[in-house]
């Protein structure tokens, strides 16, 4: 882009080369907060002072080394579940409680690893293209049944998180959690499933308007025979249809991988991908132009992702203003961004059950679209519940006292008691089916709270914080400073006044009511730190700490 | 940055073209005073039956050869029903619901269902709740794109009573409350503790009035201060003391009675939502389904019997459904396997009562299920046309003509 020249002069008048973007606090901040899952102010500094360059190229760095990895070993084996069902009764119920609670035990573990890394670990960004991926090629554990194939499915986003899409797409369809997903498992040249089809064309490459009803069924024969087994791709030769296929005007006997890369192909394909990432990592839609200027960069680079992020995290329409401290964060920034910025040594399982309850239960989208994102996640109850989780971060609420019921209604039930769910075997062919059975107990709990207002009633909710020392060392004596510091320590935008104000106030009234004169905070820790708590949870509870 | 106009102004504006377009003239022309009086908007309370309810035992077709031939261990003979006609009786353990039918106040539909039938429970309930047989590809459910529709919704119009609203309710637009059964103390304004934490430090709420705040935070701030509003009024109206309707001691009861409680309080609650689990009785389906007959007829029974103590209540439409019925072949474990059309039925204090739609046959089975004589969204249709008063096309698409039993 050649500057115009009078932009030219005017950067000569202010000093500025007009190429060179500003990187200040704030523009480090909202990089890692969208890139990243936000930072502390320590951290901030230290990216502040690397420049923005090094800053982008840190995120981008990936060591698949780095981290401890997660094998996931168990999985709900379909032959052993036929085997299972030739015992008796009681043997069988109780060897399919085994396997089910095995399974639970599994993915709870995963989910935490996974959380984990969002929490501390140091390749911020790649965790953050792996929660991108999930929400783009969803899968469900509502269908899967199965946390083996979800895992591994997981770990590939993890693999290709910043590589190509090419590749990652073509992983992607032979996927057996998305074989399973989408139906494509069931899918045979007698009866080709169209639903991978559909939601390849629509969701994953080419948006709605650029293909048509006869492409779907075009493309849904190519995939056919194209099925898993026992958590592995199978390609079945007998169920695949080496027709000729017409896709998208263009004519030959194609199979999946073909049409992949037929699909690849399309400017759709290219538009479409850029505009879903430049709305997640924006927080709204681009128009047209910008939307077409970073689709040609994806194509430029045959679909790394890398490359794309590149330009876009140096790309001073970025750090815009209006993009800036404007997004209504999700459960997961909220809750993860928080105890980043705060240094909480955060419990994985809070996080992950937290965010559960406020709508974004990880392993379980919503619909085939994934989350809406957005002002969707400002919904009645969790704008209130939110506050109360960060609550249980502070160490001010427990996790008993979140769960607990307001109006006692019901008596229990008893009638339902002994009312187990079953599953038909024969049913969703080459699934590992294994449908969530409970026991009474659990069953009679499970419509008054939720798995994961459960989870969240068995935590503590004792928070691993220092606030008086981290402030101290922040060197914030007087009450003004102090509340600056809390206020900008805790929010992912930059600090109201008027906010700052209150919180000074509330400082110097107690101040007053303990007569400490003019000795610091820091002095009176077992004054100081339940005040600054409390503030701190009423911070976090503002609609100033919902966004990013 | 907003991206969205404010969602009361942008729904005010849809709804006056839509009823513009939908009325004709003359009624335009008339003048005000000649409008119906304004009474409460009705609610729809929906009832989901998880699991796959085999209706053959709720409406048992006692005297079908075909019948008994398929059920030889499940069958409920002639003189263990309670008696409609010739034909069918009700299970036996749905007394309450027989008074009702006696008294018009219960339709019933029989093969209720849509083409080519999916057998699984999540998919099949995919496509009841999106009212479209691509299930969770649409963006809102049938409930959520009709609240959409409706220009005086609040951000009370839908509560989910229980842990996890179904797909049917959800709207990007326009989010559904759910609600513990019993409410979780934490959700009530009055004891958050975060809120009362916040409330301390939030000073522009207070002064605010007279510039309104148009960034981003205003506008969050703008719906945590409704969503405090609307939970502290739920509250409200759940705490209160019950009615004198006796309801049993049981969950679903519970939420049923919460549900009434919502329609009476008058708070702009256009959907309440309820389910009873445990219908997917492969083995052993007789004990167990009796047991579930019992709960859902002294339940709906108790419901009934509350709403028509308001004109709320007596405006109140409740519509009980399942994903899909049963195998008429009952299997070899006393119990029966997922199968196609099923039973769906209707109660309230103004609704037309009886049979509505045909009997599927039962000697003519497609692949061993009953072939759908209904459509589930011709029922629908007559929600969204009774209900909610909109035009059924605008949420189903063409096709559906409503059934007349409102």
């Amino acid at each position: 882009m050649n500057p115009c020249p009078l932009l030219l002069l005017l950067a000569t008048l202010v000093g500025q080369e007009p190429s060179a973007p500003a990187w200040g606090a704030r523009e480090a901040e909202h990089l890692l907060n969208r890139a990243g899952f936000g930072a502390n102010t320590a951290a901030l500094a230290r990216e502040l002072e690397r420049g923005q360059a090094a800053t982008v190229e840190g995120l981008l760095h990936v060591d698949p080394w780095l981290e401890e990895p997660f094998y996931a070993r168990k999985r709900i084996d379909g032959d052993l579940k036929k085997l299972l069902e030739k015992l008796p009764e009681d043997e069988r119920d109780r060897r399919m409680n085994e396997l089910r609670d095995e399974d639970r035990a599994q993915l709870a573990d995963f989910l935490q690893w996974w959380v984990a890394r969002m929490l501390e670990g140091e390749q911020p960004l790649r965790e953050r293209m792996v929660l991108f991926w999930h929400g783009h090629f969803t899968s469900s554990m509502e269908v899967v049944k199965s946390s083996y194939e979800m895992i591994q499915q997981n770990q590939l986003f993890r693999r290709h998180a910043l590589g190509s899409f090419r590749e990652l797409l073509h992983a992607v369809a032979h996927d057996p959690a998305m074989q399973l997903y989408l139906d494509n498992a069931s899918s045979k040249k007698a009866h080709p499933n169209e639903n991978f089809a559909r939601e390849l064309l629509e969701l994953f490459t080419l948006g709605e308007g650029n293909y048509s009803e006869e492409d779907v069924q075009e493309v849904a024969r190519a995939f056919t025979g194209w099925t898993q087994k026992n958590g592995r791709f199978e390609f079945e030769t007998r169920r695949h249809d080496y027709g000729a296929k017409r896709v998208l005007g263009v004519e030959g006997k194609f199979n999946g991988d073909d049409v992949l890369d037929l699909l690849l192909d399309q400017p759709a394909c290219a538009r479409h991908l850029a505009g879903r990432l430049l709305t997640y990592f924006e927080g709204c839609a681009p128009n047209a132009e910008r939307r077409e200027r970073f689709a040609v960069v994806l194509r430029d680079a045959d679909y790394r992702i890398d490359v794309f992020l590149r330009a876009l995290f140096l790309d001073p329409e970025f750090y815009r203003a209006e993009t800036r401290a404007a997004r209504m964060t999700s459960p997961l920034d909220y809750l993860v961004g928080h105890a980043r910025r705060l240094d909480l040594d955060a419990d994985p399982r809070l996080v992950v059950a937290g965010a559960g309850l406020l709508g974004q239960r990880l392993f379980y989208p919503p619909s085939v679209r994934g989350w809406e994102g957005g002002e969707a996640w400002a919904t009645s109850a969790s704008l209130l519940l939110r506050g109360e989780l960060v609550g249980m971060m502070l160490g001010r609420v427990s996790g008993r006292d979140l769960a607990r019921i307001a109006v006692e209604t019901g008596a229990g039930a008893g009638e339902r008691a002994d009312d187990e769910p079953e599953d038909d075997p024969s049913e969703d062919d080459g699934a590992p089916s294994m449908q969530p059975e409970m026991r009474p107990q659990e069953r009679a709990e499970k419509r008054r709270l939720s798995p994961e207002l459960r989870a969240l009633g068995r935590l503590d909710g004792r928070a691993h914080l220092n606030l008086t020392q981290r402030l101290a060392r922040a060197g914030s004596a007087g009450d003004e400073a102090l509340a600056r510091a809390l206020v900008e320590e805790l929010l992912a935008i930059p600090a109201p006044a008027a906010l700052v104000a209150r919180v000074a106030e509330r400082l110097s009234a107690a101040r007053l009511e303990h007569e400490l004169g003019a000795e610091p905070f820091a002095a009176h820790p077992e004054l100081a730190e339940p005040l600054l708590r409390e503030l701190a949870h009423g911070i976090l509870a503002l609609p100033e700490a919902q966004l990013d | 940055m907003r991206t969205r106009p404010d969602r009361r102004f942008f729904l005010l504006g849809s709804l006056a073209s839509a009823t513009a377009l939908a009325r004709p003239i003359t009624a335009l022309a008339r003048p005000i005073t000649a409008r119906p009086a304004p009474g409460p908007r009705p609610t729809l309370i929906l009832v989901q039956l998880t699991g796959g309810h085999d209706g053959l035992s709720m409406l048992v077709p006692y005297a079908d050869d075909a019948y008994a031939r398929a059920r030889e261990n499940l069958r409920i003979g002639a003189k263990d029903v309670l008696r409609i006609d010739g034909r069918v009786g009700l299970h036996p353990e749905l007394k309450r619901l027989r008074e009702l039918f006696g008294s018009g106040r219960l339709a019933l539909f029989e093969g209720v269902g849509y083409p080519d039938p999916n057998r699984s429970h999540f998919r099949s309930m995919d496509i009841w709740h999106a009212a479209d047989a691509r299930g969770r590809g649409l963006a809102a459910g049938w409930i959520g794109r009709s609240v959409e529709c409706l220009a005086d919704a609040t951000p009370l119009a839908v509560v989910h009573l229980g842990a996890r609203p179904p797909f049917s309710l959800y709207s990007a637009k326009h989010a559904p409350l759910s609600l513990t059964p019993g409410l979780l103390r934490a959700t009530d304004p009055a004891r958050a503790r975060g809120l009362q934490a916040a409330r301390e430090l939030d000073g522009d709420s207070m002064e605010g009035g007279s510039t309104p705040d148009t960034s981003e935070v205003g506008h969050v701030r703008q719906l945590w201060l409704e969503a405090q509003d609307s939970l502290a009024t739920l509250h409200a109206a759940l705490e209160r003391p019950a009615t004198v309707a006796r309801y049993p001691a049981n969950d679903f009861a519970a939420d049923l009675r919460a549900a009434a409680s919502l329609v009476h309080a008058e708070l702009g609650v256009r959907v309440v939502s309820v389910e009873l689990d445990g219908f997917d009785t492969h083995r052993d389906q007789r004990g167990r389904h009796a047991r579930l007959m019992a709960t859902l007829d002294a339940g709906l029974g108790a419901l009934h019997a509350d709403l028509v103590q308001s004109e709320a209540g007596r405006a109140a439409l409740v519509l009980v459904f399942s994903e899909f019925g049963r195998r008429v072949a009952e299997n070899a474990s006393g119990g029966t396997d997922h199968g196609a059309a099923s039973l769906a039925f209707a109660l309230g204090p103004k609704l037309r009562g009886g049979f509505h739609g045909k009997p599927p046959a039962l000697d003519r089975l497609d692949d061993g299920d009953l072939a759908f004589t209904t459509d589930f969204r011709r029922i629908y249709a007559t929600c969204i046309q009774n209900v909610f008063a909109l035009p059924p096309a605008d949420v189903l698409g063409e096709g559906f003509e409503p059934i007349r039993f409102v």
